[in-house]
């Protein structure tokens, strides 16, 4: 299905992507005399992706997730470390690193030449690519048509809103069919809808429809699981788990989480919460600081007893007001809370 | 279908299909605010009329040796230069551009070669200055009577013109991969460059662009014969411009007394074939070199 499959590849064993032990650093800021210290962003990152999986690379601002995709399409060179793309090593081949990959970034204008049409910004990187022109025109509108931008194509994009400018550049990026894909934060800026159609895309369209194999990178946890067959979790340069949702769930530490809607809350009845025999940790969400409006969840020791009526003789005591209460399965966020110590969201 | 690699084994018929989507956005991108547009051609021309007033006013100079008036002899220099300097600033400021517009990573994660992406980012600019050739010509010769003293060349004297500029060209270029490696070797984003610095120095001064190279001081005339520019306008002059026995006759330049036995023309072609193997080759070499320092030290397509 992807037409730019260089020759050569398929000494890859159904590996799109594998990565050993890559490292890289930047020179940070400089500092009063001395040696000029360095920051690490991917620190170690090892990871094999499989011809046709769509794998998540979930972490906080800063964690590295850019710098890795930049790593893997050849833009950044490693300090140290291996990695190949469709069965290309980048260090020695990288053109055919870039003939098999496609990058698509979030945010701002992304490659777009603002003063010409969306479809006409589309033509261009098909022509770049060498595709036929009727193929161009014809791949351009299914593509604008799924991603519900064909009434738009054309308009100049300065005259687009910053979510369908980014819808404009996927559709750009997308023109051209490789095996692989990388996304940096594919739906960061755009509404629910539109993000929902992006997802949509991304899944159907890019990962089923023409197997392509799909690296995206997000900080949205609902996003992760809802789109990939793999999660893996970046911290601080390093991936610190690595799974399917469904296995990074069942290894975390907590048992069940109690979701709980209160009001007239404080920080002191929250910390009190985390201290009660039972409880592994709790996190909280400000919803509506005047009313004391917080979303608490608490998450249950496994195997111990249940919390539920501790917590809320703490929550009376403290004359916290529950609004509602509801038990839930631990989701990613919990894992990530567990393995990272903070919130991503 | 066509496969990844095979994009470098469609030749020449892609690779003209890339140069022209360039050049159609870049024009797109000039023309779009006509006004500007307007403006532009009108700075061009009142620009080339300053510097016709401008020589009007000059001492005698002597420009006999190319058997044409001071007109035609300007006129050729101010239209030659204009594409001369432009292939010597076209790729930095192609790729400033791209890195500035946030389409660099974009451009570079294409399909296209190192080569092709240079090209594509200087097409524009090429656009530009053959406008502005066309605007040097037309105006020398109807305002000023430029070229009114000149037979026009031969066939075989047209192609070698033709031939030249193509060297003189390919030379430039050279010094423009030189000037774009810049960005990246000595952190040069600043919209300047050390290279062009040199170049465009030179050749303003002492290139003969607007008067002979005959007239300047003997070192001035020695560090002429280090830019392209040098050899690209007295040769095309002499093709152009020269009746037959002058072309083939009295040296210019410091360089011709070193090939005594060699006719002026034909060692400037030599230098100037020379000057563009040996200055595409580093260039390209240099800017590869500073591409990959910017990989390593992750400035490639951010401003870190």
């Amino acid at each position: 299905m992807t037409e730019h499959r260089p020759a050569g590849a398929g000494a890859n064993d159904g590996v799109a992507i594998e990565a050993q032990g890559l490292v890289k650093s930047f020179p940070a800021k400089r500092g009063a005399g001395g040696p000029r210290p360095r920051h690490t962003a991917v620190d170690g990152v090892s990871l094999t992706i499989r011809q046709g999986e769509f794998l998540g690379l979930v972490g906080a601002n800063g964690a590295g997730k850019t710098t890795l995709i930049k790593i893997l399409t050849g833009i950044l060179a490693p300090d140290c470390g291996l990695a190949r793309v469709n069965g290309f090593d980048l260090a020695t081949a990288r053109r055919e690193v870039k003939a098999s990959s496609t990058l698509i970034k979030s945010g701002g204008w992304t490659g777009l030449l603002y003063q010409t049409s969306v479809l006409n910004n589309i033509r261009f990187y098909g022509r770049l690519a060498g595709l036929p022109g009727p193929l161009i025109e014809r791949r351009a509108l299914e593509i604008l048509d799924v991603l519900d931008l064909a009434a738009k194509c054309g308009e100049l994009p300065w005259y687009l809103s910053a979510g369908q400018r980014q819808k404009a550049c996927l559709a750009m990026m997308a023109i051209v069919i490789t095996p692989v894909v990388f996304l940096d934060e594919p739906t960061a800026h755009l509404d629910p809808a539109a993000a929902a159609n992006v997802r949509r895309f991304l899944r159907e369209v890019m990962n089923r429809e023409r197997g392509q194999t799909v690296f995206m990178s997000t900080h949205y946890l609902d996003e992760a699981e809802l789109l990939c067959d793999r999660v893996a979790i970046l911290d601080r340069g390093r991936v610190v788990a690595c799974g399917t949702p469904a296995k990074l769930r069942a290894a975390a530490r907590s048992g069940e989480v109690l979701e709980i809607s209160v009001e007239r809350c404080s920080p002191p009845a929250v910390e009190a919460l985390g201290r009660l025999p039972g409880v592994l940790h709790v996190n909280h969400r400000v919803e509506d600081p005047v009313m004391g409006r917080y979303l608490l969840r608490v998450h249950a020791r496994p195997g111990g007893e249940n919390p539920t009526p501790a917590v809320l003789a703490s929550l009376s005591s403290a004359a916290v007001e529950v609004r509602w209460l509801r038990t839930i399965r631990p989701t990613l966020q919990e894992v990530y809370f567990e393995l990272v110590g903070r919130d991503l969201n | 279908m066509t496969g990844g690699l095979a994009r470098s084994s469609l030749g020449w018929r892609y690779h003209w299909r890339c140069i022209w989507t360039f050049a159609r956005r870049e024009l797109r991108l000039w023309t779009y605010f006509r006004v500007n547009f307007t403006l532009d051609l009108l700075v061009v021309f009142t620009n080339f009329i300053i510097y016709m007033i401008i020589a009007s006013f000059r001492p005698a100079a002597p420009t006999a040796v190319y058997g044409a008036g001071y007109a035609s002899f300007l006129t050729v220099g101010l239209a030659v230069n204009t594409l001369m300097a432009t292939a010597v600033a076209g790729p930095y400021t192609g790729l400033m551009d791209c890195w500035q517009n946030n389409r660099l990573e974009t451009l570079m994660m294409s399909p296209i070669s190192l080569p092709l992406f240079i090209t594509g980012i200087s097409v524009g600019q090429y656009a530009r200055a053959l406008m502005r050739l066309c605007i040097y010509l037309a105006g020398g010769a109807l305002l000023f009577g430029a070229f009114a003293d000149v037979a026009g060349p031969t066939l075989a004297r047209g192609a070698s013109a033709l031939l030249v500029l193509g060297l003189a060209l390919s030379a430039c270029t050279g010094l423009g991969l030189a000037a774009a490696s810049m960005v990246y070797l000595v952190d040069a984003r600043g919209g300047s460059d050390p290279v062009r610095l040199v170049v465009d120095t030179l050749s303003g001064i002492a290139a003969g662009v607007y008067f002979p190279v005959q007239v300047l001081p003997g070192w001035l005339q020695w560090l002429a014969c280090l830019v392209p520019q040098t050899y690209a306008l007295d040769a095309l002059r002499r093709l152009l411009l020269s009746p037959p026995a002058v072309a083939l006759g009295a040296p210019t330049l410091p360089v011709h007394a070193l090939a005594p036995g060699l006719p002026p023309a034909l060692l400037d072609v030599l230098i100037l074939a020379a000057y563009a193997l040996l200055a595409l080759r580093g260039g390209l070499a240099l800017l590869k070199r500073g591409l990959d320092s910017a990989r390593r030290d992750g400035r490639l397509s951010t401003w870190r």
